[in-house]
């Protein structure tokens, strides 16, 4: 970490003491703790961090010596000094004299800054207050920056993006005063502006693709993501915009948009994880809301007080609770997002979809009606009573399985077969009972079958697979040779809903097998049947619940050497239930497959009406006769009543949705939770804002409604404020307040109070117009200066808060990304729509996973045009979020977060080095180059860095790169299956036919795609 | 170069602590165990719950505590003792199971710890709490904080390394989270690297295929002394640091794989951490890269 020093050091002043710059922070470190807003800590009575406390005793204005505190500060006795010697801070001289001179010159007292309200300074622009500092600093600004330059700032300023060689043309074409002023609003009006502001606000919103917590499955924010990017760009009031995220559902009439803005406060995580108790998981959620809400608006760490009374300002546990109050009445669940999002949940039909899904409706509602008039359940009364089943065919039935509760075969032999460990659990199956094996029970027939390669045969069975992930055999006999029946790894389809391939194989001696798989995936955890023909001529078909299925061979070395073994038949390590097994010497036909699979279950029930039905019985009974047996007008109806419930749940699936706040009609009480937790109750409490900011007015409505409008209301001291040091931190890479999470009386006084002050009224006057704000920054000369720094002033100044230079620092990992895509034109600028999985080396995901049957646990990368989307866009999963992008200081968005780091690691080499993102956009970069530039090196390579760079290589720099690229073509024209193998990597073809060519360009643009003034706004 | 060994000696601990008491510890290898079993089955038989077993938790113990909602709807909560029999072992006289056989002949170089308890009451709460001290996400693991106030000796590597075991395939256990390595609020560079079994240990490390290893050190030297160019000119210190960052991507090319590199261990070596540990990925071959 590099050592950083805050300019305005505490030391003994000549100048007279200030008491917010000077003597507050020391009282803050070394006094509050034991001294200030916490009742419960609070020692010998005294209490600091208000006026009335310190001077009640502890201090006679004007009158240094008399005072107790410099007495104790200062006292000799080690056991009367303060802080206590074993306390971690201690004072210095320099801050001991500072107290006193305070004191000396008539303690003047002022509240802490960032609670009072800004006020208007007599200043009337940035330059006039940051110059006017300078000239006391005894500094100057720098000169302009070169227009190349600031076109390339303000371009990755507004947009994310960089400018293109034509607007660099352009630009510097402009002579007109207005040059810069014309650029600057083209960029304002931008659609990739709305994807810059948003880029930073999913930070602060904790946005992510998934849930977070244990199993981290996927949920659909981005309906939200695109409404944000949407107002960014439309300029959305910040006041306007503030009370939709936070109380857009509360607003009369809320339209959706307004809903889905809600949104804002339903990105923190979620937990479903079996076991965990949902109060306890509702209370983080609204903790989360509160910090989220407090760092976001407020610049607070109300999270503090959570647990305690605030150590350092004056922010009550009462008071946090009192907040809480306002985010506690969610109507959610404690354990929610199994199956994507969370209650509450917004549908988001388009026009059309909502049109055709009402019209689904009313045609279900209406046939359901008409069926409901026929008196369904008399009908099937009646037939039961009339019909009757014939059994399956025995013909060439060599074996049948009932699995009764034993594995008894039943086809004459009566033999018994044995249970070993544990006995499979007799369950109800769809005819009579079914065997439930876990992976402790094993079954052994009494014999073997005898399967042939020279014969036809079949074998049909009810197999419902139970909880384990990984593929297990169903069925097998076999020792050397034989065959299996298994499945590939359990998939979901959907939310949670589960899918895995059969698959069947056959052994011949000498490791020979034949392997086929099924090409649809059966319902997992659903009772399928499967009937598996075989001709004795080497071909087999398969039948699954009475209907043909598509088998696919995977691997066949058998070439007709035979299968047949004496090993019995056997269920090992099964988990899983099976019903029903035959073995026949002969193919079954679609008709006999069919009675097996659909009308056996119906004949053991009606056939056995003294038993109970189930739900599901009578359901399959019902379903039985309509389907098949009742009236053809009633068929016809039933018919088409399931084909339209079928286009429902597509049409349903198809339709995204988003999360969203919704009220409880009962309010939820709230409490304060002792010691912060959720099950240690307290003193019963309703909503209300902290005690030591301007009340709500009396009138306003005690919800999230009131709390947005008070927010917002003009009068608050902080919401402006920390809105406009946000935008400046943006800028300038560090903001007027560097805390810009934290404006209380631990976080950094503003370097320039004044600018600070005047920002935020000026925002509040412009009507919160957040593009005027951003306009002023980026058109004032502070903002214009060039970058260049000397040793003196580097060391002065090492973190630029003077402003005698523009800021230079590194881009935010999103737009590295982005920006190199730019340059090689391999940007897809589409703005909004679902996440999209760029290249990641394989098994990160895995590595982290839990079981396939939740979503979001395997990688799967996109392909094609989606590869080269926005940074923004790609899939965040909260417990490994996009690597890349995490090496560059990307948070993993478990937390609201106002300020990212800025790290300089060979981490960072690496991924531009290595991730095929970044070799992909150098060889677009090259051949874009090779192609427009004609032959000539020089030229080529003046354009290619100015591609990247916006400015043309001076000579020593283009001097270098040429000789490397002479070094590059010599180096692959020597190896040029080497350079075959670089201009392959990513999906997208190379077109350039020299591929030795190609390749030493990419690999001179891989060079400067890692330059330092690529990847840094200077 | 740094050899594996040393760079081993070099992990972790630094300058700071040989301030009030001379240490020792020059590295910490934390082996944090997600879904190994019970205390109560190796090390810490509790013998009361032989007496109570079967019957109800007594309200005693229980003294209100909160219970999983996996037992929470159960109607009774009985209390059940280890199936494995205990012995005692060494002059210390550590009770071990029967399932730690080589435990039992090294009880006394063991420091056992059988006081440790906790509010979670649920997988992940529990693992966040032990590599964070939290049980709600968000806070810097116990790895950052340790690579935060101590630092690493060594310039070549990354001070804070995580190595997680693999199965084949996708995982059916308890999943894991990159929150137990990550430096929460403190600066990304604090998190833990996470060094993964195979051929590419770190992340993007190896150049891929067309990119020789002249062409690597063309494009660090070009790159390099185009930011040099730039640094004279515009005189942002930043840009001296990324020249190093990147001289040391350069390095771990080649120190990364040496220290990953277990084929010049003796094959009494592999014996000892037993035959797993020739297998890549798996946790014994964790333990001897560790």
């Amino acid at each position: 970490m590099r050592c950083l020093l805050f300019f305005v050091a505490v030391v003994a002043w000549s100048k007279p003491v200030e008491f917010t710059r000077d003597v507050r922070p020391i009282l803050s470190d070394a006094c509050f703790h034991c001294h200030g807003p916490d009742d419960s800590s609070r020692m010998a009575g005294l209490r600091l961090d208000t006026k009335e406390g310190a001077f009640a005793k502890a201090i006679v204005p004007g009158k240094s010596a008399e005072s107790l505190l410099v007495k104790r500060i200062t006292h000799t006795n080690k056991a009367l000094h303060m802080p206590p010697l074993s306390a971690k801070v201690q004072l210095n001289e320099a801050q001991v004299a500072t107290l006193k001179q305070w004191i000396d010159e008539g303690a003047n007292w002022e509240e802490h800054w960032a609670y009072q309200k800004p006020q208007k300074p007599a200043a009337k622009s940035i330059d006039e207050i940051v110059k006017a500092r300078l000239v006391k600093e005894g500094l100057t600004q720098n000169p302009p920056a070169d227009k190349a330059t600031l076109l390339r700032r303000v371009t990755l300023d507004l947009t994310g993006l960089p400018p293109t060689p034509a607007e660099v043309d352009a630009f510097l074409a402009d002579k007109s005063a207005k040059a810069y002023e014309k650029v600057v609003d083209r960029l304002l009006a931008s659609p990739h502006y709305g994807e810059k502001q948003a880029m930073h606000w999913l930070d602060l919103a904790r946005y992510a693709d998934t849930h977070g917590f244990h199993i981290d499955s996927h949920r659909d924010m981005w309906p939200w993501r695109d409404w944000l990017i949407g107002v960014f760009n439309k300029n959305m009031p910040y006041d306007q915009f503030t009370i939709w995220q936070l109380a857009g559902d509360l607003l009369p009439n809320a339209t959706r948009e307004q809903k889905v803005a809600s949104g804002f406060n339903r990105n923190h995580v979620i937990n479903y994880e079996g076991g965990a108790i949902p109060e306890e998981y509702q209370t983080e959620y609204v903790v989360d809301r509160v910090e989220a809400t407090s760092t976001t608006w407020l610049g607070l760490t109300m999270g503090c007080a959570r647990c305690h009374d605030h150590k350092y300002d004056p922010i009550k546990q009462k008071d946090f609770y009192q907040f809480f109050a306002f985010f506690n009445n969610v109507n959610e669940k404690g354990l929610d997002g199994q199956r994507g999002n969370a209650a509450p949940v917004l549908a988001l039909p388009s026009e059309t979809q909502a049109g055709l899904l009402k019209e689904i409706n009313e045609a279900v509602a209406s046939r359901e009606k008409q069926l409901e008039a026929a008196d369904v359940p008399a009908q099937v009364k009646a037939w039961e009573a009339e019909r009757k089943f014939e059994a399956p065919s025995r013909t060439g039935l060599l074996a049948h399985y009932e699995f009764e509760g034993n594995m008894l075969e039943t086809t004459g032999s009566y033999k018994h077969g044995k249970y070993l460990g544990l006995p499979p659990t007799p369950r109800d199956g769809p005819v009579g009972q079914a065997a439930t094996f876990d992976s402790t029970s094993l079954a052994e027939a009494p014999a073997a079958h005898d399967f042939d390669a020279t014969k036809p045969f079949a074998l049909a069975f009810w197999f419902r697979g139970g909880n384990n992930l990984d593929p297990l055999v169903i069925l097998q006999q076999k020792d050397e040779t034989g065959w299996l029946f298994t499945h590939d790894t359990i998939f979901s389809i959907g939310d949670l809903r589960r899918g895995a391939h059969l698959i069947v194989k056959f052994f011949g001696p000498g490791g020979a097998a034949l392997e086929m798989q099924t090409v649809a995936p059966f319902g997992y955890g659903d009772f399928v049947h499967f009937a598996l023909n075989y001709d004795g001529k080497g071909n087999f078909t398969l039948l699954q619940d009475g209907k043909p299925a598509e088998l696919k061979t995977l691997k066949n070395t058998l070439n007709g050497a035979n299968f047949k073994t004496s090993a019995p038949l056997t269920v090992t390590k099964l988990v899983g239930s099976l019903d029903d097994l035959r073995i026949y010497g002969r193919e079954l036909s679609a008709a006999e497959a069919h009675q097996l699979a659909v009308v056996e279950p119906v004949r053991y029930l009606v056939e056995n009406s003294g038993i109970r039905r189930t739900k599901e019985q009578v359901a399959t009974v019902r379903e039985f006769y309509l389907t098949y047996e009742a009236p053809a007008a009633t068929k016809a109806l039933y018919a088409r009543l399931q084909q339209l419930k079928r286009e429902r749940k597509e049409l349903e699936e198809a339709i995204p949705t988003t999360m969203v706040m919704e009220e409880r009609a009962e309010m939820r009480e709230t409490h304060l939770l002792i010691r912060g937790a959720y099950d240690r109750k307290g003193e019963k409490l309703s909503a209300a804002t902290p005690g030591f900011l301007p009340p709500m007015p009396a009138a306003a409505p005690k919800n999230r409604l009131g709390l947005a409008q008070w927010l917002v209301n003009g009068e608050h001291p902080l919401t402006a404020r920390v809105a406009v040091n946000r935008m400046w931190a943006q800028l300038f890479g560090t903001g007027l307040v560097k805390t810009v999470e934290d404006f209380g009386s631990q976080g950094e006084m503003p370097s320039h109070r004044e600018l600070l002050d005047y920002l935020a009224v000026r925002f509040v006057e412009s009507g919160w117009d957040m593009k005027a704000m951003q306009r002023e920054m980026v058109l004032s000369a502070t903002y214009r200066q060039s970058s260049k720094v000397s040793p003196a002033l580097q060391e002065r100044d090492p973190e630029n808060r003077l402003l005698a230079r523009m800021s230079r620092f590194r881009l935010q990992g999103e737009s590295v990304r982005d920006n190199a895509l730019a340059v090689s034109g391999l940007l897809n600028t589409k703005i909004g729509g679902k996440s999209v999985s760029p290249y990641q080396p394989p098994g990160l995901w895995e590595d982290v996973a839990y079981g396939a049957q939740f979503t979001a646990q395997r990688y799967e990368q996109s392909h094609g045009a989606d590869l080269y989307r926005r940074g923004m866009y790609s899939f965040w999963k909260r417990t490994l979020p996009p690597a890349t992008l995490a090496t560059f200081d990307a948070p993993d968005r478990e937390k609201c977060v106002a300020r990212r780091a800025t790290t300089n690691t060979p981490l960072q080499a690496l991924a531009l080095w290595n991730d095929p993102t970044f070799l992909e956009a150098a060889r677009h970069l090259a051949e874009k180059t090779l192609t427009a530039a004609g032959p000539d090196r020089a030229k080529r390579l003046r354009q290619m860095f100015r591609t990247a760079t916006a400015r043309y290589p001076n000579a020593a720099e283009l001097a270098l790169l040429e000789k490397v690229t002479g070094e590059q073509l010599a180096e692959y024209r020597a190896k040029p299956a080497e350079a075959a193998k670089l201009v392959a990597i990513g999906e997208s073809k190379a077109k350039y036919a020299d591929v030795v060519e190609l390749a030493a360009y990419t690999s001179v643009a891989s060079a400067i795609l890692n330059l330092d003034e690529v990847i840094t706004k200077e | 170069m740094t050899t594996r060994r040393n760079f081993l000696s070099q992990l972790a601990l630094g300058s700071l602590l040989s301030g009030a008491t001379p240490t020792k510890a020059k590295s910490i290898i934390y082996l944090h165990m997600s879904g190994g079993p019970s205390q109560i089955d190796l090390f810490d038989p509790k013998p009361q719950l032989k007496r109570f077993q079967g019957q109800d938790l007594p309200a005693s113990i229980r003294m209100g505590q909160r219970i999983t909602g996996m037992t929470s709807g159960q109607s009774t909560l009985p209390v059940a003792s280890s199936v494995f029999s205990f012995g005692k072992y060494g002059q210390s006289g550590a009770e071990f199971s029967e399932l730690l056989p080589w435990h039992q002949k090294i009880a006394d170089d063991i420091c056992l710890v059988r006081s440790v308890n906790t509010d979670a009451i649920n997988h992940d709460p529990a693992i966040t709490f032990i590599q964070t001290g939290s049980q709600q996400p968000g806070r810097p693991c116990i790895g950052s904080w340790v690579n935060y106030g101590l630092g690493s000796e060594n310039k070549n590597l990354p001070a804070f390394v995580v190595m997680i075991s693999q199965k084949s395939g996708i995982n059916v256990d308890q999943p894991l989270f990159s929150r137990l390595w990550s430096s929460g609020f403190l600066p990304s560079n604090y998190q833990g690297v996470k060094f993964r079994a195979g051929t590419d240990p770190v992340l993007f490390l190896n150049d891929p295929e067309g990119i020789t290893p002249s062409t690597r050190k063309n494009i660090l030297e070009l790159s390099g002394q185009l930011n040099a160019k730039r640094a004279a000119e515009l005189g942002d210190p930043e840009i001296e640091t990324r020249i190093a960052q990147y001289e040391m991507a350069y390095r771990m090319q080649s120190s990364v794989p040496e220290l990953m590199d277990l084929s010049k261990e003796p094959e009494s070596t592999y014996a000892l951490y037993g035959p797993e540990s020739k297998k890549p990925g798996t946790f014994a071959q964790q333990c001897l890269l560790a």
